[in-house]
């Protein structure tokens, strides 16, 4: 189910209206998982059952994790977690990419290998889900949570219809105790919370969600053709064309998918639960550090967490330290898909952050330099840090060799070839004109933070008006022809 | 609670002045317009006795020079007149809306030109839809038809570039080419252009939709069903119906694939024999040839006339058939 349907929208009022009229707690909890069951169905009809296996797993593992004093039993069962959830994400997500690679090295070898695939469908949000149950299972392993009591209420966690297909990724410390009646009564434990929707929340809410909507099929999919256009087969463009295309996909992959996370957390936030931000204006970082500090938080923060430190790290040698980043933005790139275009995109990333940890470790004095401080400064850290993050959209976006090496060629080495600019510029005007918006109203959010709890808080008057100018904007730009959201193929 | 039900009302003061303002600007804009041109046409034409022959299809059928066909009828057949009913963007499915209309006017034949588009409906089994259950149907069901097909980001394009026209910014593109006989297609200067090669490739990349993801699922297909129909209606009022393929680029037939050709040439098969009709093939008569607006229109243009001229014949010969 999009969030840009009909369906979402008639689907989100009756799930409203119905924890509304039966107040009854157990019933509210309970509705709420059916519903989020129901939301997933919708789409992926029987794959609900790996949804559930999940859910199960983690559950009873992280009980027993919990439960087992012996730290060899305590492994074990981490590590039958670990195989069950990677195992489901590996299965569906990487056999067919792991046979094609063997098939082409059987081949290299003149073995004739040529093992059929397996043509699975990616179930929608595995890569969403498992993350989530792996942390929490994680999380109780260290002992930094308290297993769930309540299977239910564990579902729910891994289940919870905003977030489920594409985050942000929850962690069960944030999102268990809002189930429970008081965060710091420990005895209060199975003491479920009434769930109430509080006027504030409804409003903040909202606003979230129009601009998510906003920003998705205002910018994104008004965007689209624009990038479709170029990278269908970018070999022959100029530079101006291809820069174009980076600039109009990088902005459509952050619209599309940072909309999706404000629909996710307004969502949540008018059923009274708070979902941590997942953006927070990535094309103003001022490196490659600080990009990952505001792109796709929940996943940045995940990988640090689960994977960065667990490999040690900082806290060994300076090789290691870069070698960790190099591994954990790989992995972070195969996460978002099979394909060698999505492990190049990570490695980029990988060697970015490698190279600007030497260069501080080496160089300790840039940082405090007065340049970097003055405004100057800022506005060429962030031009030179979005030059190599537009850059590495590029095998992000255009899966094949040649088409990718020809357009990053191009981006790198500018022909100057703008003799037909205007032209294009012309045929152009709609998609260019959004990207123009795009930018002043991220510069706009840039200068004012809080913007949308300002909005939040209007009277209800202006906030009336400016949900309606919302809405008109996106109604009547829309095609027709509602887009799917790019991360829902991750 | 009292203040969540206001903001309750606020946002649906919000929708009320959108979606009504949409109302607004679908009933009242040029395309409100079309359809009443259309009504008047239709009631205009069942007044007179005529034999009358119609060419229906989308812009395909559309860029027919119907001057030139027009006149190679009227020299052998002075007594039947030839209508081109093409609408853009035209497929069976909207089509079938004026089918009851299309009977009224009583024609001796329908001519309907299709292409591989008219029929692109992948199967359900995709990532998102892998299941077509009734909850999801039920749900589909509850929206009216009407708002699957208004496209109101045309409108707004529309009405900024009026703006802009009339402030004399942009020159808005004109459609004043009006051919005889063809009440709801206008051409437009741009349209009259022969592309070269380069063009060509340029606008293979913005086609929509575009030929590598045509998909035709033959099996449960909602348009041919509704094509099908249109077939059995007109048949049972005894209108002789002959189906053209029109004529696509060599450009957009090798981006299709195999499996989409198999699933037209199928079609017709299945519906030739089952409806005892004659289909005329022109996908790929003229794909080689320096003629082409874009990848999937002819240019209508003198030196593009051999279409025209080979949809007379067509015409001439059913006719004596």
């Amino acid at each position: 189910m999009l969030f840009n349907s009909y369906e979402f929208v008639i689907f989100f009022i009756m799930v409203l209206i119905t924890i509304v009229i039966i107040r009854h707690k157990k019933f509210q909890h309970l509705f709420l998982l059916v519903s989020s069951y129901f939301f997933f169905y919708f789409s992926s009809n029987y794959l609900l059952c790996l949804l559930i296996f999940s859910t199960v797993l983690d559950f009873y593992i992280a009980k027993e994790i919990w439960n087992t004093k012996n730290i060899t039993r305590k492994k074990i069962l981490l590590s039958i977690s670990l195989a069950g959830n990677l195992g489901l994400l590996g299965f569906f997500k990487y056999a067919d990419f792991a046979i094609g690679q063997f098939n082409i090295l059987g081949n290299h070898f003149d073995l004739g290998t040529s093992i059929p695939l397996l043509n699975l469908i990616l179930p929608i949000g595995i890569s969403f889900y498992t993350f989530q149950s792996i942390s929490y299972t994680v999380d109780v392993y260290r002992g930094h949570l308290e297993p769930s009591k309540s299977l239910r209420e564990f579902a729910l966690f891994v289940a919870f219809f905003p977030q489920l297909v594409a985050g942000p990724i929850l962690r069960a410390k944030d999102f268990l105790p809002q189930l429970r009646e008081k965060l710091e009564n420990s005895n209060s434990i199975t003491k479920l919370k009434q769930i109430q929707i509080h006027h504030t929340h409804l409003k903040l809410g909202i606003t979230l969600m129009a601009f998510g909507f906003l920003k998705k099929m205002f910018f994104a999919d008004n965007i689209a053709p624009l990038v479709n256009e170029i990278f269908a087969n970018p070999i022959g463009l100029n530079s101006f064309e291809i820069w174009m295309g980076t600039i109009a996909f990088g902005i459509q992959i952050y619209g599309d998918f940072s909309g999706y996370s404000d629909i996710a957390i307004g969502a949540a936030l008018i059923l009274g639960f708070k979902i941590p931000r997942n953006f927070n204006k990535p094309y103003f970082a001022t490196s490659p550090s600080d990009f990952w500090r505001r792109w796709h938080i929940s996943l940045s923060t995940w990988l640090r967490d689960y994977l960065y430190i667990p490999l040690g790290g900082n806290k060994k040698s300076e090789g290691r330290t870069y070698l960790n980043l190099v591994t954990v933005m790989f992995l972070g790139g195969l996460w978002h898909g099979a394909s060698w275009n999505f492990v190049i995109w990570g490695m980029l990333h990988g060697g970015y952050l490698a190279i600007h940890k030497i260069i501080s470790d080496k160089f300790p004095g840039i940082k405090i330099h007065p340049f970097f401080k003055s405004r100057i400064g800022k506005i060429v850290s962030i031009l030179v840090t979005q030059y190599f993050v537009f850059l590495a959209w590029i095998p992000f976006r255009v899966g094949d060799t040649d088409q990718m090496l020809y357009a990053i060629q191009k981006y790198i080495f500018i022909d100057f070839q703008m003799n037909e600019a205007f032209t294009f510029l012309l045929e152009h005007k709609w998609p260019i004109g959004f990207m123009i918006l795009f930018f002043i109203l991220h510069f706009i959010m840039y200068l004012r933070p809080s913007m949308m709890e300002k909005i939040g808080k209007f009277s209800l008057k202006w906030w009336t008006v400016t949900i309606t100018t919302i809405l008109l904007a996106i109604v009547f730009s829309f095609n027709g022809n509602p887009e799917d959201f790019i991360y829902f193929r991750f | 609670m009292k203040m969540n039900l206001k903001i309750v009302l606020g946002v649906c003061i919000a929708f009320i002045i959108t979606f009504g303002g949409l109302y607004l600007a679908v009933n009242f804009s040029d395309e409100a317009e079309k359809i009443d041109d259309k009504k008047d046409f239709f009631l205009s034409q069942s007044k007179l006795n005529e034999n009358r022959i119609l060419l229906l299809g989308s812009s395909h059928v559309g860029i027919l020079n119907m001057t030139h066909i027009i006149k190679n009828i009227s020299d052998k057949n002075p007594d039947i007149t030839i209508y081109n009913l093409a609408v853009n963007g035209d497929s069976p499915k909207f089509r079938y809306g004026d089918l009851e209309e299309i009977v009224r006017l009583k024609p001796e034949i329908v001519f309907y030109g299709i292409s591989y588009r008219d029929f692109n409906q992948p199967s359900e089994s995709t990532n998102s839809q892998i299941l077509n259950f009734d909850i999801k149907n039920y749900m589909e069901k509850m929206i009216p038809e009407e708002m699957k097909t208004i496209n109101p980001q045309l409108l707004t394009r529309n009405v900024i570039k009026t703006f802009l026209d009339d402030t004399g910014i942009i020159k808005k593109p004109t459609y004043d080419i009006k051919p005889p006989n063809t009440p709801f297609f206008a051409i437009g200067e741009l349209e009259t252009k022969i592309s070269d090669k380069n063009k060509l490739n340029k606008q293979l990349m913005i086609v929509l939709p575009a030929p590598s993801k045509i998909q035709i699922d033959y099996k449960d297909n909602e348009k041919l069903k509704k094509f099908e129909k249109i077939i059995k209606t007109l048949q049972e009022e005894e209108i002789n119906v002959v189906i053209f393929t029109t004529p696509l680029n060599k450009l957009y037939l090798d981006e299709l694939s195999e499996s989409t050709e198999k699933s037209l040439k199928y079609i017709l098969n299945d519906i030739s024999e089952k409806y005892g009709i004659t289909i005329y093939e022109f996908e790929e008569r003229y794909s080689d040839l320096n003629i082409w607006n874009n990848v999937d229109h002819i240019a209508y243009n003198n030196k593009s006339l051999i279409f025209s001229d080979e949809i007379a014949e067509m015409v001439l010969q059913e006719i004596i058939s």
